[in-house]
């Protein structure tokens, strides 16, 4: 009898565990929302497949109550749905007016006045005007931008002045990125200046959130813009591929900015209930080359690297047509990349034999690896496949088509830290495939971080110390022609040097539901697709 | 028994010692720099003179044992650091995240008594029939199948093509029961398998023997003799299994958007927010030795001979 008792007390135990767990779960996660951030109760699945609201997916983090303007590991989207810039970043590079309806820029290129809307209002209701920029513009750190802001002034009720260090035109298009420098709500912060709330200007505003799981934006009823004729935005945080192509698949899920597995190409292909945006990005696959490496300090090996790979047949049998042939170091959707300065290198195996031949080089033991003083050309080739599955079988085929040219390739497979400790760390590889940034940080914030040199530090990818220079004088041209001359100079220099092995441009890929209509790419991937466009179909 | 606790109790601190000083020395020998992504953090686009700026500034340039003595100064007096990746406590993200995983591995674990004990007692009690041969395949296909693989079959399955669970998972999900069956199908052949092996040992035992001889039936010579005394082992094993559906949740709560502690630790890894990882360890550590001195315990009311030993 006893032990009975004992055995329904365990049992009991156990039950009341599990349902008090349930319990406290939901408890902690409704108490993060009525916390801080003052948000209410998140919202019910259900709600995903009405007429007015859609769901997508991403993988990053989420956290609204630690998305401050200034700093955070949340995913860019939600700061663009929510905080403006002064000026927004358009399509090929274009500066638009976003908070600013204009703006100039003095003779010496430091001070830009900013002349604002009017007609804007936060989310919360209060009025934006000159006040907000400059209370937005103290938090900023001065040194985050290319050359320091010196001074943050008021003019008028409605005109702003910003003055930096020295003459660099990329600060115009830094104002555009996602963070830091966009304009949030002086309610944004408690009195203690310690980010509480994300309240900003743009189309949507949060209505409710659980931390790390979803984020359910309403359209902000203060926007002057065009109103988005959705009225809710779920997003969701979806950390498996595998997952999110399901969720798709279900239609729980509307849209996907994340990522898909490549795999489920042909899963998509053959739904009727699902497509995909394609648009050409502005982002570059490229095999980044250890300089220290005595072998690549030879040009020739380098030419004959770029000669021995057939880019055409990397874009249709490896990306799926889903892309374009690299020419240069960067697409031509990136602004100052032309024809004429990203000329490229044609498949051409025997010119690769050649210049091998002229450095020296020659298979002596027959082993069809070309060898110079007894010691072959084999070089190790370093790569990742966590964050681009294609980046694979792409180094299997470099590795075969090299060898038709006498150059042996070792591959090594390495996990993402490790693969990024090589590049950042300790430069463990000869070549190692990387990508180039994107959007508005083309081409001078990837360039200057991957060729330029400072006085005490070193270079990522490659020092030349005429492009050092010229990465220097151009962010100084404020005229645009002088401007284009200056960046031709710089990538003519990196593909006649053949500083590095030009691969392929991706496509940016959006996977959807095609009960949603009108679906269009925006400008910037950290922005992802205009919202406001989408229609849902009856 | 009180003292018993005691001591087993105190083996706590030269456990969570070695833990937590095994856990600091591996991450630090690890690849990844928890710099760089703290630089990523502060600057998007960081230059190598930024990553350099935040080693020097989070003292990550320090020696090992320096920063593990820190670590563990602060540690001691309950404060577990705060996560890199949003500055929050550590002991606050534990906190927040754990009742998920609970939840998760109790469901689990009944899941796992009721696979394990149904089957093992059916393959034992009828050895040799198409039962046992069933179970068997069962358990070779438990052992050897990947608990990822199961859970994206069905999550497709259950999720994508039957819309019976909710796909995004999350708070749409009020119970995790095809996440806990996964967990507890691929745990569960070992189980089956003890349970099958020490029933079948304990129904050639003479006192089972000449309980039938008495005329007692086979249902109550199952349930009040075999099974009582076959159990032990099992529960001493279920105990480890629980601890195991604890700690080894975390590719599970990713495939299924569970926002549990193991999601987290999984994403504190890919992060190097090593903070919420050591957190993480120590905390794990201390269930498990609790788990274990639970299970003694409770061996000890069903056995009352290994009460003192």
């Amino acid at each position: 009898m006893k032990k009975k008792c004992i055995w329904a007390v365990i049992v009991s135990a156990l039950s009341l565990v599990l349902l008090i767990s349930g319990c406290i779960s939901n408890q902690v996660l409704n108490d993060t929302q009525n916390g801080t951030s003052g948000s209410s109760v998140a919202t019910d699945m259900d709600d995903s497949n009405q007429f007015d609201s859609i769901t997508i997916m991403v993988s990053g983090m989420m956290n609204p109550e630690d998305a401050s303007p200034i700093e955070s590991s949340t995913e860019m989207c939600l700061y663009e749905m929510v905080y403006e810039p002064l000026v927004k970043y358009g399509k090929g590079g274009v500066i638009e007016p976003g908070l600013a309806e204009r703006w100039e820029i003095n003779d010496n290129g430091t001070q830009y006045t900013f002349y604002l809307r009017e007609d804007v209002k936060f989310s919360d209701g209060t009025s934006f005007n000159a006040d907000s920029v400059v209370s937005s513009a103290k938090r900023w750190e001065p040194t985050k931008f290319s050359t320091p802001l010196t001074n943050v002034e008021k003019l008028d009720d409605y005109t702003v002045r910003l003055t930096f260090k020295e003459n660099c035109y990329p600060v115009i298009i830094e104002l555009t990125y996602p963070r830091p420098f966009r304009i949030a709500s002086e309610n944004s912060f408690d009195t203690n200046g310690n980010f509480v709330k994300m309240i900003g200007t743009g189309e949507w505003m949060v209505e409710s959130y659980i931390p790390e799981e979803e984020v359910v934006m309403a359209p902000n009823p203060y926007y002057y813009g065009t109103k988005p004729s959705i009225k809710k935005i779920t997003i969701r945080k979806v950390t498996d591929g595998g997952s999110r192509i399901m969720a798709l698949q279900s239609r729980e899920a509307d849209l996907s900015l994340a990522d898909l597995p490549s795999e489920s190409k042909s899963i998509i292909e053959s739904s009727k209930y699902l497509a995909v945006k394609n648009t050409e990005g502005t982002m570059g696959f490229f095999l980044m080359l250890n300089q220290e490496n005595k072998i690549l300090q030879d040009k020739n090996v380098r030419l004959a690297l770029n000669y021995a790979i057939d880019k055409n047949s990397i874009v249709d049998n490896i990306l799926g047509g889903d892309g374009v042939v690299a020419k240069g170091i960067l697409p031509d959707t990136v602004p100052y990349v032309t024809d004429e300065n990203s000329k490229g290198y044609s498949y051409n195996p025997e010119k690769a034999k050649e210049l091998l031949a002229e450095s020296g080089y020659m298979d002596t033991d027959g082993d069809g690896i070309v060898d110079k003083n007894g010691v072959p050309l084999s070089l190790t080739l370093v790569f990742q496949s966590e964050e681009y599955a294609a980046w694979k079988p792409m180094c299997e085929y470099l590795q075969a088509a090299t060898k038709d040219v006498g150059i042996d390739i070792r591959l090594e497979q390495r996990d993402i830290s490790a693969y990024y400790d090589a590049i950042w760390k300790n430069r463990n590889f000869d070549m190692i495939i990387y990508r180039t940034y994107e959007d508005s940080w083309n081409p001078h914030g990837f360039l200057r971080s991957m060729f330029y040199r400072a006085e005490s530090g070193m270079s990522v990818c490659w020092y030349d110390s005429q492009l050092n220079k010229y990465l220097d004088e151009v962010i100084k041209t404020q005229d645009e022609s002088t401007r284009q001359a200056k960046y031709d100079q710089i990538f003519k220099l990196i593909n006649d040097e053949a500083l590095i092995v030009t691969l392929c441009c991706p496509d940016k890929q959006y996977a959807y539901n095609t009960r949603l209509q009108n679906v269009t790419v925006a400008p910037t991937t950290y922005e992802g697709i205009e919202w406001q466009r989408i229609t849902i179909a009856k | 028994m009180l003292k018993n606790i005691g001591e087993r109790l105190l083996t706590l601190i030269p456990v969570l010692l070695a833990v937590s000083l095994i856990t600091f020395i591996l991450g630090s020998m690890s690849s990844g720099d928890t710099a760089r992504t703290l630089a990523e953090k502060k600057y998007d686009r960081p230059t190598y003179e930024q990553i350099e700026e935040i080693k020097t500034e989070m003292g990550f340039d320090r020696p090992v044992l320096v920063q593990y003595a820190d670590w563990l100064k602060d540690a001691v007096r309950g404060n577990l650091g705060f996560s890199y990746s949003n500055d929050k406590p550590v002991v606050n993200e534990i906190v927040k995240y754990f009742p998920k995983t609970l939840q998760l591995a109790l469901l689990a674990l009944l899941f796992l008594i009721l696979i394990s004990f149904t089957l093992g007692i059916l393959s034992a009690v009828f050895s040799g029939s198409w039962i046992d041969k069933i179970t068997r395949i069962y358990c070779f296909w438990s052992v050897s199948m990947p608990e990822f693989w199961l859970g994206l079959i069905l999550l497709y399955i259950f999720g994508a093509r039957l819309g019976l669970i909710s796909v995004l998972g999350g708070s749409s999900m009020k119970f995790p029961i095809i996440p806990a069956l996964t967990m507890s199908t691929c745990s569960g052949g070992i189980y089956v398998r003890l349970v099958r092996t020490n029933m079948e040992e304990v129904l050639n035992k003479g006192y089972i023997r000449a309980a039938r001889a008495r005329g007692v039936s086979e249902y109550n010579i199952i349930t009040k003799h075999a099974l009582k005394n076959a159990m032990l082992p099992v529960i001493n094993k279920l105990g480890i299994g629980f601890g195991s559906l604890l700690a080894g949740s975390a590719i599970i709560e990713s495939i299924f958007s569970w926002n549990g502690l193991g999601k987290l630790a999984l994403e504190s890894v890919k992060l190097k927010d090593y903070p919420v990882v050591q957190g993480y360890v120590l905390f794990m550590a201390v269930l498990m030795v609790l788990i274990n001195l639970a299970v003694d315990i409770v061996c000890g009311i069903i056995d009352p001979r290994l009460k003192n030993g």
